[in-house]
Formats: structure tokens, C-alpha cells, sequence
């Protein structure tokens, strides 16, 4: 940049546009710390959340990719709870994490999805579903239909490559962003410990970090419905490991339905709980329910609920031997994943997982957790 | 006079003395002195009961002088005159001895620091045995007042003093009363400069009592406090009050000048009107510029210019003067901060004249034919050792002022991105909420330390290179206009202030108060009052509150219509003196003049002009000069005291 | 001739005092406090000249008593203010002082007999300890005794000693004062004034760290308010000016200041409190003076050295005196339990990660909180500051015609801002009691 020289350019028009994205306060921050100094994280990482909010208000673009700290954000809230000035650090933070997605992102998809309104997002989104049901209640459906008549529930199937194609396109997508996400996070910071070595760090600093939040009713709250989402997306993909690897585990019915069942419902509470909060306006609901409502917020849930509901009817109609509901069920989870993984799993708000695991990942390998 | 009889005070000021000095000692060894009829001590002598101790055994013992052993003479010498008065005593019969500043508080060691106090004490009294009772001198005074300088502060005390009964000169150097302040497009967010000087004006145009001089210097202070003589030249305007400011003698001026009250936005004619609202109102020619052609003679229809108009001397007589004079902005040299280099770099005053509706661009925003997308302040020129030609202390105003701009530029150009570099925001008091307001409204701050900000003129454009101290990183911001937010200096001809009216000048220049803390409107020089930023960088309102202050000094000093003279002056002894008139010459205040009685020439002083700095008395090679209250016989009491010989008087 | 109302007796309300009175003019002057001095009396020495605060004080505190014209009303409060510019009708609340000060001389005998030894000392910040009867303190203006009712044996005496005792108890001062001024039986009295304007100089009161639990003010030894600092390092504090720990009585090594305490901060004050950059940096100066070896530490987002000398004084701190300035905002201070020294915790600005520093002594630089809330018609500011009217064309005027404000009441601001205002209140509030006019300005 800029020849060579020493001096890195300033955007001025960063700060607009992560405004737009949501860092609504992000010119009312005048530099104190005390978000840095307050956060939980701080004291095992050496991080800035400060810094990161004066990198963008300058607009100092490269150091702005490069900054690990909005991804090590959990949303603890504490920041927004102790700041002199009102601002919002973690709602600013979310912005700086979208403005990064989107420079992450060498489609383009990112930024239309991060910059575009609710509607409009939806409209796409619901274009894409209409493709899919399409194709499930079109093209498969007399496939549907005979499978069915076995009277049995036949998970892997040629149902499952459209779905398959969606996963493996978003995932070339991931792969390709996620490399990008690294290269800039990676640039200028040495490693300096080995990776078994980061990853132990990382997990021991997260076992305490979520313990201590869990002491907090606020914290806590947030923390379980984020744990239920992974969880019920955990058990989902363990349930389908062991469907591939040891089909007979399916027998032992009790222990199957008991997994199958809580699955189902720890995904639906995890994205329900939320929704609901969000939805309703209870004076007693934490901040963070009605200040993150920036529409990427409201896709990564919206996106994720029919699939939880699906998945949970799926089988209960099964169970209840209602094998052709039970079949068009799963066909509406099918077409309820495939814009959900062409979009919102490569693109939206849950690409945060990846990029955050970079960023832990760098962090740790550049010696930033204190102590290790 | 009768047999000294002395009476010593020994004050313990709490632990201030008694930590280091032992009292006890102090008091027994004054007991011995010769004459001292009681020595006692107490905790606070300057409290009511150790005031009550002396006046009781002033009546009890006969004293007849009184040595009170404290602190310096500057702060309870007064306390104490007051309290023997009381006791029936003259008030000049006390000596202090600094047994405080002078003593405990420099030493540690209590043996050595207890010695120093007797000797000090000793002195005390030695001297105090040669006091003699000196009377206070009254005079009368005028209930007029010359107020130097036609900004906020002085139209304020103007207005303050008119309004309770002064008479008042308002004297103004530049064509027009009301100074800086009148040109500043908007001095808080909802308030415009010239509106706020203009119905200030309004009401000095109301008010009989004040006459307001133009074009006007004060060149020579006579006289003392109450019976001040000033003489004051008026320079040339060379217009008249027929002057319907029609404006025809402006088109025809073929003269053209930078015009000083757009801050060089603009160009001016010789013959010009320095400001919509301007008073007195009418147009001025500049007698510097002018070539005298007579142009506008020939155009006016109303016979309101004279060309051959010359200098007058005025000479009042007033009872006191206050300098409000105000400041100069700081002048940064070409280069500075690319100053000069660029038509896109501008000052912080000429950025307020430019937001004025009735400045070159109508109040728009647009610096070099646009309005900038990228405006950057530089904070700090000319202040706080920032830049090589910078003061070292902070100006005060500029950060406010600033920040203020931002705001409204902000406010009118939401698409302008506005950067303010500074050191330390200095938003102090209530101002904080403009700072949090920046904020809201999108003004980006830049915080550097002592790596100064660089700017790059380039034909891509103008870039602020600096070392940004939150994030430690160099960057660069691609701007289209860079504001410097210089600070304020002291006017430029301070110098011949000080040398007409003695008031003197601290070490970063500005004009000294008697005391920082506690006397921040009264000079050293009784009589004298300050108002707004001669003595330092101030913000308007606070200009405008030392306006009043002043002028509430100046009715306390003069309401009674007379003044107290202090005796403690120089004395000539008629028969020792030759009339050699050395003593003429070291005086600083010419209170000494020759005077031929029976033909001898023998020294006079005016005993109100006197300020008992003792210089005469010094140089006096004969010993006919002597200051009361330090006459030979008493300071030669109080050197041999301590290093012995004897007193002969 | 009129006669004006000044409440408040600290540095601003004297200094309107003194020049109404030089004009001639009546002057009361209203404190609740025993003596005039105001909060500047508390003060050790005064930024940036390290002159000592009381020595300059004190003249002025004593000039009050040399102007026959100027009447004090101690202990004290204002409670009703009616009428209108050029007559105002005050009710003054006298409360009982139980000593007769007529009679009294402040010999302060009583003072050292009072067999209640343990009250703590306000005028020291609850550092010290004084009696029941006590004189607030030794440069008092007008220096009287005064009981507290509230602590006195004889007034409020223990409910099991009053079960014993037949008769009243104690009684010692009366017994002792050479004056016979003791009065038990002195009763609240209400005065009425009449005067012709008021000026508001009540200041301000400190903020109340204990708002900020996380700063541990109040529940760890070593942490101090500023003020309290300042009663510390004061020859005439509780310790004779050694600078010792609440919790060891040691000498602290390192001693942090922390500014904005309450100030700048939406939570509890938007407005910045003006005074504490160069308070805290003259403390920091004084700490130097009496310990060489200290290391002084100021933790700031912004240091204000606006005033004249102030920014010298900065650079002079830090060049002569070694005194760091480390900017960033503390959030939090932690006790060490075995060796009660503090753990700070705040994001150094400069290098941009969270950092723990240890001290053994921890300064508060807290906000002021205006004295605002009295019985007087007069328009507040947001922030519970007395507004000013039109402080370009009225200055000093409140939202009452007549009624003027000035020093900290109408704004955070230092001693010689407040001292030009009180000047600035002399002159307008002269001019209603003089009842001169002019055709600009009359008044109405």
C-alpha cells in the first residue's frame, strides 16, 4: 500500500459504512479503555476493543481486516454496560464483524447480504426456497412417494444431493473466504507456538471464560441458547455419523428416539428462545435482545427455525407412523437447508464460527493468551 | 516620642512554625531583648483571640510597639495594624518578623531554624524600637473611568461603570468597538458573534455616560489612582458622522488591501466599513494605506469626507483605567502546518469568519471554490510547545471553538467528513457536552503526542501525515482543507502598553495580575484593572464576566469619591537635601520633581504617585531621601541587630 | 442605602462580600457551615503556584470582620426567598450552636475538655477525630465553638448513661468556657431580611464515589477521595502532613491518581468537573515534596491544563517532578487482602491491551455535584447547575431578575473563575442596590 511508505492511507468512508452496518455509536466512543478493561476476555488476551473501534472510526482498512479482536467478542455485553460515553462497543464490534465478513468475502454475496434490508433478503431467500421445493415437490415427488409406500424412513438418498451440492458450494465458498479471513489476520503476527499447543489454549481459555459468565442471569441466558444451537447442530451431525458408520446404533430405539428427540428440541429452544425475546418488547429483557436487530441478526435465526421445526415434525410424524407427512417434512427441511446453506451458512451471520476459529486460532499461535 | 515599650507575638501557625521552630524558646529569648516588655505565644495569632491577646495587653502593659513573629508581612500585616488600631495604637507601630516563609518552612533542622527565629526577632525589634506613628493621606477621586480596548470585556465595563454612574471613555484603536468577538460567525452553537455584539453596541449607543473613541491610543498616563491624567491621540477617520454608508466612495477607492476583518479572506479599500454592524457607523478611511487622492472626497454627496482631518490629543482625567485589550491571534509562519502554501489552509478565525452569514461566501463552506469533502483542524498551532514558534501554555478557547465549528459544519454538510488532530481535548466544564455532541453528530478525533502532524501539499491533493497515539500508527488522511486552530498571543503592541500605563507582563507574556488566584482583574499597580484575554487566553463569556469583575473593582475603589494613600513613602529631609536630582531620575513612577523653595532646589515628591519602592531613598547620596517605615535609623537598627556595632540616631 | 444576600461563604461568596462592602454596601452573608472558607479552606496549596490555600485565604476570610457592614450568618440555612428584585423578603434558618457568640472568644478551652473524643472530624474528611464542642477549624472566620448536638453527652446523651443519671449530665464546657457562653438551651431561630438582590455561591459538594463499586471507595483502606488526599498532605490534617495508609500507617510507595471520577461519564455526570487534571497534579507534586521516593502515577483521558500557567505546571510535573501520566480510563480497582495495596485495572491507551498495576495508596479525582437545591426561584441546567439567564448580555444573572449566581453552582470552574465571577456579581448586584439607572439598563 501506498508505495511502500510507512504511513498506511486512511478510508474515510469506513466509519459510514460501519455505521450503516449497525456501529450506530461508533463516533461517540472518545477512547477511554473501558471496554477493553471491563471485558472478560481481557485479562487471559491481549486484545483491543478499543483500538479495533479507532481503527475504524479512522478507517485504517488493513489494520481493520487484520484485527482479531471484534471476532474474540462474545457479546458478553459488559462493554456497553460500563461505557461513560453510551456508546455501544459490542453492537459497534458486530459491525466491525460484518464490515469484516464483507471484505472477507470475494464474491460479493457478503456485502449484498450484510448491506440489504430485511425484505430484501427474505425475497431472495424465499426465491431460492421456491428452487428447492421445486425441486422436492416437483422433480422428486414420486420419489417421495415410493419411498414412502416402504413405509420406512430412507435418510440417505439421492433427497439428499441437492442438498449436498448447496453444502459442498457453500463450503468451497467458506473454504475460499475463510483462507482470505486468515491471510489478512495472519499477516505481521509470528507464530509462536505450535498448533495441538494453540488449540489447548484455546480450549482452557474458553472452559474458564464460560464459566465465570455463567454466574451472570443475563450472561448465562445467552450463553445456554447459543450452547442449545450448537448442541442440536452437534447432535444432528453425530446422529447422521452414526447413521453412516454404525447403522444398527438405530436399534436400540429408546437411546436413538431420546437423541433424535433432544436434538430436535434443544435446536428449536436455542433459536426459539431468541426469536421470541426479540419479537416481544418485555421490559425485563436484557439489552441485547433489542439492540442487535440488525437484519443479518434476525436471518441467522429466521434461517435456522423452520429447519429446527422440520426436523423435530420429521420425526414425530414418523412416530407416529405417519410416513408420507413424515416424508414431506423432511422434503421442506431439505428445501428449508438449501438457502440456508447457499446463503446464510456461507454468507450470513453463522460464518462467524470460521472466522472466529481463525482468529482464536492466530491469537493463540501469536502468543496473545496471556499466561501460556 | 516615649520610652519604647514592645510587646513580641510569637505565632505557633499551627504546625507551620512549631513543627520546625520552637516557640517556647523564641518567646523567652525575646523576653531579654531590650525594651520588650511581654513576649507570648499562641497558636494562630492571626485568629481572633491571638488578636484579642495583643489588644488586651496593649491596654494592660502600656505598649507602645508591637512585634508580631509569623508569616509574611503580604498576608496578615494588615490583620494586625487593624487589631492595634483597635487597641488605640497607630497602626504603623507593628513590625513583623517572618519567622514563617522566611524560616520554618525552608529549614528542617529545629535547633539551627529555632536560632534563626530569635535572630530574626531580634531584628524585629531592634527596628521596631525606632518606629514612628505615620498618618494615611486622603484624596479625592474622580468617578470616571478609562476603559482601553472596545471589545466584550471593555464594552461590558463600560456598560457595568455607565450604568452605575461613571463616567466612561471607551477608547478603541481600530475604526470600530467590538473587537474580535463581532467577527466570529457563531461563539456557541445557537448564538452568532455579531448578533451578541451588536445589542451590546445597542446599548452603548443608549447609554449617555459612555463615550466611545475610535481610531483612538492612549499615549500618556499622568496622574495617580483616582486622579488618573490620560492623554489620548485620536488618529485621523476621515469620514464624518454625515456618512449615510452608501457606499459609493468604496467603488471609486483605487487602493486594495487584505481586509483584516475577514481575517485575509477578502480584499479591502482604503476607505471601507469594517463590519455590517460596526460603531460607530460609519465608513473609515485607513490613514496607513490611503494615498490620498481624493477620489472619494470627489464622490460623496454628503460632505462627509475631509481628507485634510488630522491627528487630535485628548486629555482626560479619569479616576482609574481598565485595560481590556485583548489579544492577538497567534501568527504562524509561512509553512507552518503548510500555512501559506495553500489556499485550502486556513485558521481557525478565518474558518469562523467564513461560517458568518455575513462573511466573503455568504456563510457557505467553501474553501478553494468548493465545499471540501475531508476538512481536518489541527489543534495546538501556536500553543502548548506544539509547533517551533508555539507558547507554552494552552489557549484555551481553541478546542471549543473547534469543535464547535465541526459541529455546525457538520450540521449544514452532514457529507463533509470532519478530523480534529489534537493533543488533549480541552472541552473543560459544561463545554464537555460539545465534545459528546461532536461525537453524535460524526466528528472524528485524532489524538497525536509530540510527533506533530505533517502536511503533504501534492498534486494528488493535501494529506495530514501523523502518528495517531490510541493506535501508535502512522497515517495519512487525504483532506480538502486543513483549518489550524491557532491560539492566542498577546497583542502585538504590548509593549507600548506596559510602557505608558506600567502594568507588567508575566513570563509567557500577557499582562500580570496583582494575583493569579485571588486578584485575577486587579494589576499589581493600584487603580489598575484588567478584563478579558490581556491577561491571558480566555473564552468569551469569560472575557465578558471579567468585564463586570473589573468594573465591580473599580466602584469598590472609587464609590467613596476618595482614596487612601499609604504613608509609607519617601520623605525628603529638606534641610540635608542639594537638589542634585539623582533621585528624579531612578524614580519609576516620576513622582519626584525639583522644586525651588527660597531658592534652594530642594527634591519634591507627590506623595499620591509614590509607591514606596524606596529606589530614591537608596540612591539618595546625602540621606535626605528616607522611606517611611524604612528609614537609615531603622533598617541600620535591624542590620546591626544581627551583625552587631551601634545605633546612632 | 439596600442590602444584598450572599449564600455561601466560600471563596467566591467572601470575595462578593468584600466588594460590595468596599462600596458601601450591606452585605449578609449566609453559610451552613460554622465558619466562611468554603471547600478552599480544605485545600492544602492551590494549583498551578503552590501558594498555601488557607494563607491567601485567610486575609480575606479576615477582612469580612473588619467591614462593620458586613453581617455573617453561620450555621445557617436559607429557607424561603420571596418578592422581587430590589426587595426580597428572606427567611433565614439559624440553627442552635448551644454557645452564645456574643460572648464567646474561641480560646477553645472547651475544645480540649470535651470528654467525647471520638467524633469524626468533618473538616478533615473523617480522618481525625474531634470533640463534641469544637471549633471547625483553627483559622475559622469567625472563630467560634460550636456543639454538636447530635454527639453531645449533655444534648443527646446515651439512652442506659440518661437511665443512671439523676440530674443532666456532663456539662463540662459550661463548667470550663472563662466566658460563660455556653447556652444549652439555645432554640433554632428564623430570620427575616430584607434585601435588594441575592447572589447564589453555595459551590459544590464532592461526588460521591461510593456510586462506582467497582473503585472500592469506602470498603478498601488505601483507597482516598481527592479531598481527603488533600486533608492528608495538609500540615494542619489529621497527620500533621505525613502521607500515611488508612490500613498500616506506612508510607505509600506508589501512589495512583485516577481522573473523571464521575465526571465525563453518562452514568452519573456529562460535564467535565474542571478542577481535578491540576488538583491531582499538584497532589501528585506535594506527594513528591514530602516523600522523595514516591512514584506518582495519574491515570487521564485528557488533561486539562487550560487555565493561565496551568499547561507550565503540567510540564513541569512531568520534567522536574517525574510524575507519569498514563492515559486510559480505570475501571476497577481490586484489593490485595494480605497487603491491602490495590490492583488498578484499566486498557493503557498507548498499547492497547488491559493492564493491572499495583499501589499501595489510590487517589480519586471525583466530580463536584453542584449545591443547587435550594429555596430559591431560580432555573437549573441539565446537569443541576444554576442557569444563567443570558450569560452574554446579563452575565452572572439568574432566570430571577436580581438574583445572581456565581462559582462552581453555576458551572465546575477553578478559584480564580469563580473569583472573577464573584467580582462580576458585586458589580450587577451593586447596581440594583444602588438603584442607579441608566437609560440602557434600567432596572425595572
Amino acid at each position: 500500500m501506498n508505495g511502500g511508505s510507512e504511513f498506511i492511507s486512511v478510508n474515510p468512508d469506513v466509519n459510514r459504512t460501519v455505521i450503516t452496518l449497525g456501529g450506530k455509536s461508533l463516533l461517540e466512543c472518545y477512547q477511554c479503555g473501558s471496554c477493553t478493561a471491563v471485558c472478560p476476555l481481557s485479562e487471559a488476551l491481549d486484545v483491543s476493543f478499543r483500538r479495533a473501534i479507532r481503527y475504524t472510526q479512522l478507517g485504517v482498512e488493513e489494520k481493520i481486516l487484520g484485527d482479531i479482536s471484534p471476532w474474540s467478542c462474545n457479546l458478553h455485553g459488559d462493554c456497553t454496560d460500563s461505557c461513560p460515553r453510551g456508546a455501544s462497543p459490542s453492537e459497534i464490534l458486530a459491525a466491525i464483524r460484518r464490515y469484516q465478513s464483507i471484505k472477507y468475502d470475494w464474491t460479493g454475496i457478503a456485502k449484498w447480504w450484510n448491506n440489504s434490508s430485511l425484505m430484501a433478503k427474505l425475497f431472495v431467500y424465499s426465491a431460492l426456497l421456491a428452487l428447492s421445493l421445486l425441486i422436492f415437490f416437483g422433480y422428486y415427488w414420486q420419489k417421495i412417494l415410493s419411498y414412502a409406500s416402504t413405509g420406512k424412513l430412507v435418510v440417505f438418498s439421492e433427497l439428499l444431493i441437492p442438498v449436498a451440492v448447496a453444502f459442498f458450494v457453500s463450503l468451497v465458498f467458506l473454504a475460499s473466504n475463510g483462507y482470505r479471513a486468515y491471510k489478512f489476520m495472519s499477516k505481521d503476527k509470528k507464530a509462536k507456538i505450535g498448533f495441538i499447543k494453540s488449540l489447548r489454549v484455546i480450549a482452557s481459555f474458553f472452559m474458564k471464560l464460560e464459566t465465570e459468565a455463567m454466574g451472570v442471569p443475563h450472561k448465562r441466558e445467552r450463553i445456554l441458547e447459543h450452547a442449545l444451537i450448537l448442541i442440536g447442530i452437534g447432535l444432528f451431525i453425530l446422529l447422521g455419523a452414526l447413521y453412516l458408520i454404525y447403522p444398527k446404533f438405530f436399534d436400540y430405539e429408546v437411546i436413538s428416539r431420546a437423541l433424535i428427540y433432544s436434538a430436535s428440541l434443544t435446536l428449536l429452544i436455542g433459536v426459539g428462545s431468541p426469536l421470541i425475546k426479540r419479537l416481544g418488547s418485555s421490559e425485563k429483557t436484557h439489552w441485547y435482545y433489542k439492540r442487535f436487530t440488525h437484519s443479518v441478526d434476525w436471518m441467522s435465526l429466521l434461517t435456522l427455525f423452520p429447519i429446527a421445526v422440520m426436523a423435530l415434525l420429521l420425526f414425530i410424524f414418523y412416530d407416529l407412523s405417519m410416513i408420507l407427512y413424515a416424508y414431506i417434512a423432511f422434503a421442506l427441511l431439505l428445501s428449508f437447508l438449501i438457502p440456508f446453506l447457499l446463503l446464510e451458512f456461507a454468507f450470513g451471520k453463522h460464518t462467524h464460527w470460521l472466522y472466529k476459529v481463525i482468529a482464536y486460532y492466530i491469537g493463540a499461535r501469536a502468543g496473545y493468551f496471556r499466561g501460556e | 516620642m516615649s520610652e519604647p515599650r514592645i510587646g513580641v507575638y510569637v505565632c505557633h501557625c499551627g504546625f507551620n512554625i512549631a513543627g520546625t521552630v520552637d516557640v517556647k524558646k523564641v518567646v523567652e529569648f525575646a523576653k531579654n531583648l531590650p525594651n520588650v516588655v511581654v513576649a507570648k505565644e499562641y497558636v494562630f495569632m492571626c485568629s481572633e483571640p491571638g488578636q484579642d491577646l495583643i489588644k488586651e495587653d496593649i491596654k494592660a502593659n502600656n505598649l507602645n510597639r508591637i512585634v508580631v513573629a509569623a508569616c509574611s508581612p503580604s498576608l496578615h500585616e494588615v490583620t494586625f495594624r487593624t487589631a492595634i488600631k483597635e487597641a488605640g495604637l497607630n497602626k504603623y507601630l507593628l513590625e513583623m518578623a517572618n519567622i514563617r516563609e522566611h524560616c520554618s518552612w525552608v529549614h528542617h533542622d529545629k535547633e539551627k531554624a529555632t536560632e534563626k527565629a530569635k535572630e530574626i526577632v531580634r531584628m524585629a525589634v531592634a527596628k521596631a524600637r525606632y518606629l514612628e506613628p505615620l498618618e494615611e493621606l486622603e484624596v479625592g477621586a474622580e468617578t470616571s473611568a478609562l476603559v482601553l480596548g472596545g471589545g466584550i470585556a471593555g464594552i461590558r465595563a463600560a456598560l457595568e461603570l455607565a450604568n452605575y454612574g461613571f463616567h466612561v471613555y471607551l477608547v478603541e484603536k481600530s475604526p470600530t468597538i467590538g473587537g474580535k468577538a463581532a467577527l466570529i460567525g457563531y461563539i456557541d452553537p445557537q448564538t452568532k458573534g455579531a448578533e451578541v455584539v451588536s445589542k451590546m453596541i445597542d446599548k452603548i449607543k443608549e447609554c449617555p455616560r459612555i463615550q466611545v473613541l475610535t481610531n483612538a491610543e492612549l499615549i500618556q498616563l499622568g496622574g495617580f489612582v483616582g486622579n488618573y491624567n490620560a492623554k489620548i491621540r485620536i488618529n485621523p477617520r476621515f469620514v464624518n458622522e454625515r456618512c449615510t454608508l452608501c457606499g459609493e466612495c468604496e467603488e471609486v477607492c483605487p487602493v486594495e488591501v487584505a481586509n483584516e476583518y475577514n481575517f485575509g479572506l477578502s480584499r479591502r479599500k482604503a476607505i471601507f466599513l469594517p463590519f455590517a454592524n460596526a460603531y460607530p457607523p460609519y465608513y473609515a478611511i485607513d490613514y496607513r494605506v490611503c494615498v490620498k487622492c481624493g477620489e472619494c472626497e470627489k464622490v460623496c454627496r454628503f460632505r462627509a469626507i475631509n481628507l485634510k482631518e488630522e491627528a487630535k490629543i485628548l486629555e482626560l482625567k479619569v479616576g482609574t483605567l481598565i485595560v481590556a485589550t485583548g489579544y492577538d491571534p497567534y501568527r504562524p509562519f509561512k509553512g507552518e502546518y503548510g500555512y501559506g502554501l495553500h489556499p485550502n489552509i486556513l485558521t481557525l478565525f478565518q474558518l469562523e469568519r467564513l461560517l458568518d452569514p455575513d462573511s466573503p461566501t455568504k456563510g457557505e463552506l467553501i474553501i478553494g471554490g468548493k465545499i471540501p469533502k475531508n476538512i481536518a483542524f489541527i489543534q495546538c498551532v501556536g500553543s502548548r510547545n506544539t509547533t517551533p514558534g508555539a507558547k507554552e501554555y494552552c489557549s484555551r478557547m481553541c478546542c471549543t471553538t473547534a469543535i464547535n465549528s465541526a459541529i455546525k459544519i457538520k450540521e449544514r454538510y452532514p457529507n463533509t467528513n470532519v478530523y480534529i488532530l489534537y493533543k488533549d481535548i480541552m472541552t473543560y466544564g459544561s463545554d464537555e457536552t460539545l465534545y459528546e455532541e461532536a461525537g453524535k453528530k460524526l466528528v472524528n478525533f485524532i489524538k497525536f503526542e509530540e510527533k506533530i502532524p505533517k502536511v503533504l501539499i501534492t498534486p494528488e491533493g493535501l494529506f495530514i501525515e501523523v502518528f495517531e497515539y490510541t493506535i501508535q500508527e502512522n497515517i495519512r488522511i487525504p483532506v480538502d482543507a486543513i483549518v489550524l486552530s491557532i491560539g492566542m498571543l498577546p497583542p502585538r503592541d504590548i509593549e507600548e502598553l506596559i510602557a505608558v500605563t506600567r502594568v507588567s507582563c508575566g513570563g509567557e507574556g500577557f499582562v500580570r495580575e496583582a494575583h493569579l488566584k485571588l486578584a485575577p482583574v486587579e494589576a499589581p499597580t493600584k487603580g489598575i484593572f484588567l478584563a478579558g484575554c490581556i491577561t491571558g487566553p480566555k473564552n468569551i463569556l469569560e472575557s465578558i464576566r471579567m468585564g463586570s469583575a473589573a468594573a465591580a473593582k473599580a466602584m469598590a475603589l472609587l464609590s467613596k469619591g476618595k482614596i487612601t494613600i499609604e504613608p509609607m513613602i519617601a520623605q525628603v529631609n529638606e534641610e540635608k537635601c542639594s537638589g542634585c536630582a539623582i533621585c528624579v531620575g531612578v524614580c519609576p513612577y516620576s513622582a519626584i520633581s525639583i522644586k525651588t523653595v527660597n531658592g534652594d532646589r530642594i527634591a519634591h515628591v507627590e506623595k499620591a504617585l509614590c509607591m514606596g519602592c524606596g529606589t530614591c531613598s537608596a540612591a539618595c547620596p546625602s540621606g535626605a531621601m528616607q522611606h517611611l517605615g524604612f528609614k537609615d535609623l531603622q533598617l541600620l537598627a535591624q542590620t546591626r541587630a544581627v551583625f552587631g556595632g551601634e545605633v546612632h540616631g | 442605602m439596600s442590602s444584598v444576600l450572599i449564600i455561601g461563604g466560600g471563596v467566591a461568596g467572601i470575595q462578593a462580600a468584600l466588594d460590595l462592602a468596599e462600596q458601601g454596601i450591606e452585605v449578609y452573608l449566609v453559610d451552613k457551615a460554622p465558619s466562611v472558607g468554603g471547600k478552599m479552606a480544605y485545600l492544602d496549596k492551590t494549583f498551578p503556584t503552590l501558594d498555601c490555600a488557607l494563607c491567601i485565604l485567610a486575609p480575606k476570610m479576615a477582612a469580612l470582620l473588619r467591614y462593620p457592614n458586613i453581617k455573617l450568618i453561620m450555621n445557617s440555612e436559607v429557607q424561603d426567598v420571596s418578592g422581587r428584585a430590589g426587595n426580597f423578603k428572606v427567611k433565614i434558618l439559624k440553627k442552635p450552636t448551644y454557645v452564645d457568640w456574643s460572648k464567646c472568644n474561641g480560646c477553645a478551652v472547651c475544645t480540649e475538655k470535651c470528654p467525647v473524643k471520638d467524633v469524626p472530624n468533618e473538616y478533615n474528611m473523617g480522618l481525625s477525630n474531634r470533640r463534641a464542642i469544637y471549633i471547625m477549624f483553627p483559622q475559622a472566620v469567625p472563630k467560634r465553638a460550636i456543639i454538636d448536638a447530635e454527639h453531645c453527652m449533655r444534648l443527646n446523651p446515651p439512652p442506659k448513661a440518661k437511665e443512671k443519671a439523676k440530674g443532666p449530665l456532663c456539662g463540662v464546657c459550661q463548667r470550663v468556657c472563662p466566658t460563660k457562653a455556653i447556652d444549652y438551651e439555645q432554640k433554632p431561630e428564623i430570620i427575616e431580611l430584607n434585601v435588594a438582590s441575592l447572589i447564589i455561591a453555595t459551590g459544590m459538594e464532592l461526588y460521591d464515589p461510593r456510586n462506582m463499586p467497582e473503585l472500592g471507595y469506602g470498603k478498601h483502606q488505601n483507597v482516598y477521595t481527592n479531598l481527603e488526599f488533600e486533608r492528608l498532605v495538609s500540615a494542619t490534617g489529621p497527620t500533621n502532613g505525613e502521607i500515611v495508609r488508612k490500613s498500616d500507617g506506612k508510607h505509600p510507595k506508589k501512589i495512583a491518581w485516577i481522573q473523571c471520577v464521575g465526571s465525563r461519564d453518562i452514568r452519573f455526570n456529562h460535564y467535565c468537573s474542571a478542577y481535578c487534571c491540576m488538583a491531582a497534579t499538584k497532589q501528585a507534586i506535594l506527594a513528591k515534596e514530602h516523600l522523595s521516593d514516591v512514584q506518582c502515577t495519574i491515570y487521564y483521558m485528557d488533561i486539562r491544563a487550560f487555565g493561565k500557567g496551568f499547561n507550565e505546571f503540567l510540564e513541569r510535573a512531568k520534567k522536574e517532578f517525574g510524575i507519569n501520566y498514563i492515559r486510559g480510563k480505570v475501571v476497577r480497582i481490586d484489593e490485595i487482602p494480605e497487603t491491602k495495596n490495590l490492583k488498578i485495572i484499566y486498557e493503557d491507551t498507548a498499547e492497547s491491551y488491559l493492564k493491572m498495576d499495583e499501589y499501595d495508596m489510590v487517589v480519586l479525582s471525583v466530580a463536584i455535584t453542584p449545591n443547587s437545591k435550594l429555596p430559591v426561584p431560580v432555573e437549573l441546567t441539565e446537569d443541576g447547575f444554576i442557569k444563567m439567564k443570558d450569560p452574554y448580555l446579563d452575565p452572572v444573572s439568574t432566570s430571577a431578575e436580581g438574583i445572581f449566581v456565581v462559582g462552581a453552582v453555576a458551572g465546575a470552574k477553578d478559584i480564580p473563575d469563580s473569583v472573577t465571577e464573584a467580582s462580576a456579581a458585586a458589580a450587577r448586584a451593586a447596581l440594583i442596590a444602588k438603584r442607579f439607572s441608566c437609560p440602557t439598563e434600567v432596572v425595572k
